[in-house]
């Protein structure tokens, strides 16, 4: 089940917010392929938010193939989700490394700069998981 | 696309010298929540009083459902629900003879949708109207507003004074409202949290203006600000330029 926490005050739209997290939820492995979605109707009324709204993100997650729509019988995660997982942990990685050369480049780092730092820190968590 | 279920051109309400509403225009379409924001005194509730033919515009005009406010009054008021900023209900009738009055200005009556109402509201229909208490009061008149199984709702600051408990109902039933099918609300308020969670399109107006009708997921993308943030730029704004 995906346990969605959602902020209607956030300047992300609530739409997003749902989308990222049934995306992340899906590359975490917690729901998995031909689970079950709630349904339209019922994430409105649980999180007392507009239905357009999660229609809306369910189908962004339809046409990005992660969610499918099944005649009668509701929406599921994907069947070949568990290939799709692998997409997403990708996608999900490289926009914050993407985030991070950003900044690196903001502060005018040479890539020598950059791997360095990124060699540091993976040493960093091996020790920290290692303790 | 369907039409809109309000289109609203050029409408303006002047008092004397005092524009109240000053060349208003915006559409609503069908089957979604709109918020229609504004500080108090605004024009708000003026511009809703005109949408209900209450007040005659002193120039434009709106049409609800394809059909012009003025002209279609009699059919609209079968099609359209509305609850005011502070509901007047005959306080002497008990709540059963007053849902059971309401019923006959109308050809059709949802008896099992109201009584389904009242009883999530938790409304005794046996009692006094003069005895709920105020947000009982306002769940009353949301009830009946809905026993004709309206198309399009038109709510004026429904939540005002409501305690925070019962501002959660009342959003709740607005979201059961909208479950159905093809069914457009329009709910004015000043409180923009209120309206962040239910309203997918936002209409904000100031000094009986036109600031801003946009989906508010695009208002969201395009600003990355808050509905708050959004608004106090845009009202606030205007208040530093006017000094």
């Amino acid at each position: 089940m995906v346990q969605l926490k959602l902020d209607p005050a956030s300047p992300i739209p609530m739409y997003l917010q749902i989308v990222e997290q049934v995306r992340r939820a899906i590359a975490a492995g917690s729901i998995q392929a031909d689970d079950e979605m709630p349904s339209v109707r019922a994430l409105a009324t649980e999180h007392l938010i507009n239905p357009n709204t999660v229609a809306r993100a369910y189908l962004e997650l339809e046409r990005e193939g992660l969610l499918t729509k099944r005649r009668g019988a509701g929406t599921y995660v994907s069947h070949d989700a568990e290939e799709l997982r692998h997409a997403q942990r990708v996608r999900i990685v490289t926009e914050s490394i993407d985030q991070a050369l950003t900044a690196a480049r903001e502060f005018g780092w040479t890539p020598e700069q950059i791997r360095k730092a990124v060699e540091e820190r993976l040493n960093h968590m091996n020790t920290e998981r290692k303790r | 696309m369907s039409q809109p279920a309000i289109a609203i051109q050029g409408l303006s309400k002047r008092f004397g010298k005092r524009a109240a509403v000053d060349g208003l225009s915006f559409e609503v379409p069908t089957g979604g929540v709109c918020g229609f924001l504004g500080r108090n005194g605004a024009g708000k509730t003026t511009a809703i009083r005109m949408l209900m033919n209450l007040t005659d515009p002193s120039a434009g005009q709106a049409l609800l459902l394809g059909l012009d406010s003025r002209r279609h009054h009699a059919e609209l008021m079968s099609r359209v629900g509305y609850v005011a900023e502070a509901p007047i209900l005959y306080d002497w009738m008990t709540v059963r003879e007053l849902v059971r009055f309401t019923s006959r200005f109308y050809e059709r009556w949802n008896t099992a949708a109201v009584d389904a109402l009242l009883g999530r509201f938790g409304i005794d229909d046996r009692q006094k109207v003069r005895h709920l208490s105020r947000g009982t009061h306002a769940q009353l008149a949301l009830a009946l507003a809905l026993g004709h199984d309206p198309e399009l709702l038109i709510l004026d600051e429904p939540a005002t004074g409501l305690d925070v408990l019962v501002r959660r109902d009342f959003l709740e039933s607005i979201i059961q409202i909208i479950q159905q099918e093809g069914r457009t609300v329009l709910l004015s308020s000043h409180l923009v949290h209120e309206v962040e969670r239910v309203a997918d399109q936002i209409v904000v107006i100031d000094e009986g203006r036109l600031l801003v009708s946009a989906r508010l997921d695009d208002l969201k993308l395009r600003t990355g600000q808050s509905l708050e943030e959004i608004f106090v730029g845009l009202v606030g704004r205007r208040e530093e330029v006017r000094q």
